[in-house]
């Protein structure tokens, strides 16, 4: 019993000491932020099976610059069109707002079949980019478009 | 007692060097001696090509009994139109054995990582090899394993005999290529102890010429053509890069540097005739890809320049190409009135 009072029961107030001190935080997670592509997009950089367009096109008549493609509340428009994964105005949709590694387009007229690219974007020097990868003809030619948002 | 020695195939390479500082051999060696292949065969046809190889392995007296364990490899070199994955058989006889081949599972990757890491049969041999002895880059390696595996003793020669069938022209193209073969063990792969008798070998064949086609299309890979369209297979709706070769051959436009696409007529999927293309302005203008390469290119986008809209698609073009006025025109072969030929398509 001595032995108890001498050690045991100090300890066990030790322990309950150091239990009650700790003390559980809840973690506050930062929700992931839905990955909003409103806007008007400009391409920067593209290729045709690794090659680079911008040094092949005579700008006169392709111009890479001026073409757009402007995504809004679920609708895109393509101005100044070039080939693209479609050729004409309809839908889009993310796979998954928060976390998206896919785009699916939806023409409104013509093959209105969705057609889905994988969705890569990074920001590269402090910019938001968004590229997307696809073959508009035979599915061998492989093209990739590096667009930014026009601000 | 029983030996546990255990010698790798890339060791191989090893031994045969300290042998020969001290023990005179042999070398050790893959190699493709023969190839025998038709130059011409028709669309539909299941031509039979024969392969007589060599292995050799010479590294002194040290037998240790079963020295590599491992499968014969095969690849072969054909165009892409011709799906010869699924359109080739492949046997071979040897004195270790005789057997057929399947096709090597597309997940397995190169053993040696000699020519980069990671890298499939079919990535490798692209790596090392690229497109042989062809112009267009439209042709693909596909590789091939013994479905036996078989112990190389320390001390062989044999001489293995692949007999490689394949059914041609799966696309119905009319194609002249240039084919070519890679043969190798499963365990050195494209590993190498001598760069000059390396234990892989890879050798090219003749044109092969492919005729019968109902497409109408002609590609030849062998000879060098007056104007080439990359990518060699395309639809109208990508950008397409037509270039003219004027050092190729003596032709009217020969010397001239101002040249421009002449398109005579384009069709379309539904059957209508575009004319009126034959135009001299920047929009057709072939520049020159980099000064006196004596090369002229163009790249464009087929439905712009027709003016199609986005529903109408067209099949081929044919054209020529011509100086600033248009009076002087150089078509298919260098001839002045039959046109070049554009088929798109996929196949």
């Amino acid at each position: 019993m001595k032995k108890f009072n001498k050690i045991i029961f100090p300890l066990g107030i030790l322990f309950m000491f150091a239990w009650m001190s700790c003390k559980t935080d809840k973690i506050n997670g930062i929700a992931e932020p839905v990955k909003d592509i409103t806007g008007s997009w400009k391409i920067v950089k593209a290729t045709r099976n690794g090659t680079d367009l911008f040094s092949l096109l005579d700008t006169n008549y392709y111009n890479l610059n001026k073409f757009r493609v402007d995504f809004n509340e679920g609708k895109y428009t393509l101005v100044n069109p070039l080939p693209f994964i479609v050729s004409e105005n309809g839908t889009y949709a993310l796979d998954n707002p928060q976390f998206p590694f896919k785009i699916t387009f939806t023409q409104t007229t013509g093959s209105t079949t969705p057609v889905s690219t994988a969705f890569t974007y990074p920001i590269v020097n402090g910019v938001r980019t968004l590229t997307l990868v696809f073959s508009p003809g035979c599915p061998e030619n492989t093209y990739s478009y590096t667009l930014v948002k026009v601000n | 007692m029983k030996s546990y020695l255990h010698i790798k195939g890339k060791n191989l390479w090893k031994l045969c060097a300290l042998a020969l500082l001290g023990i005179a051999v042999g070398a050790c060696y893959i190699r493709v001696q023969n190839i025998d292949q038709p130059a011409t065969a028709t669309v539909g046809q299941t031509i039979t090509i024969q392969l007589t190889d060599t292995v050799q392995t010479n590294i002194g007296s040290n037998s240790c009994g079963g020295c590599v364990v491992a499968a014969y490899v095969l690849g072969i070199l054909m165009p892409t139109g011709w799906n010869a994955a699924a359109n080739t058989t492949v046997t071979y006889t040897s004195q270790l054995g005789n057997g057929n081949m399947a096709l090597m599972p597309a997940s397995t990757l190169e053993p040696s990582n000699s020519v980069g890491s990671n890298l499939t049969w079919t990535q490798a041999l692209t790596k090392k090899y690229g497109i042989g002895n062809n112009l267009v880059n439209d042709v693909q390696w596909v590789v091939f394993q013994s479905t036996q595996q078989y112990t190389i003793d320390n001390e062989i020669h044999i001489n293995p005999n692949a007999t490689i069938q394949i059914k041609v022209g799966a696309d119905n193209d009319n194609t002249e290529f240039f084919p070519a073969y890679f043969i190798a063990d499963s365990s050195d792969g494209l590993g190498e102890s001598d760069a000059s008798d390396p234990e892989y070998n890879e050798a090219n064949g003749g044109c092969l010429i492919v005729t019968g086609g109902s497409t109408g299309i002609l590609h030849d890979y062998c000879h060098p053509q007056l104007t080439t369209v990359n990518p060699p297979k395309s639809l109208s709706n990508e950008f397409i890069t037509l270039t003219y070769n004027n050092t190729l051959a003596t032709t009217a436009l020969s010397g001239n540097t101002n040249l421009y696409l002449c398109v005579d007529t384009a069709y379309t999927s539904d059957g209508k005739v575009l004319t009126n293309f034959c135009f001299q302005t920047e929009q057709s203008h072939l520049v020159q890809t980099t000064s006196n390469s004596g090369l002229f290119s163009l790249t464009f986008w087929p439905q712009s320049y027709f003016g199609l809209t986005a529903t109408e698609t067209v099949t081929r073009f044919v054209y020529h190409v011509t100086d600033q006025t248009g009076n002087t025109r150089v078509g298919y072969g260098g001839s002045t009135t039959q046109p070049f030929s554009y088929i798109f398509g996929c196949n």
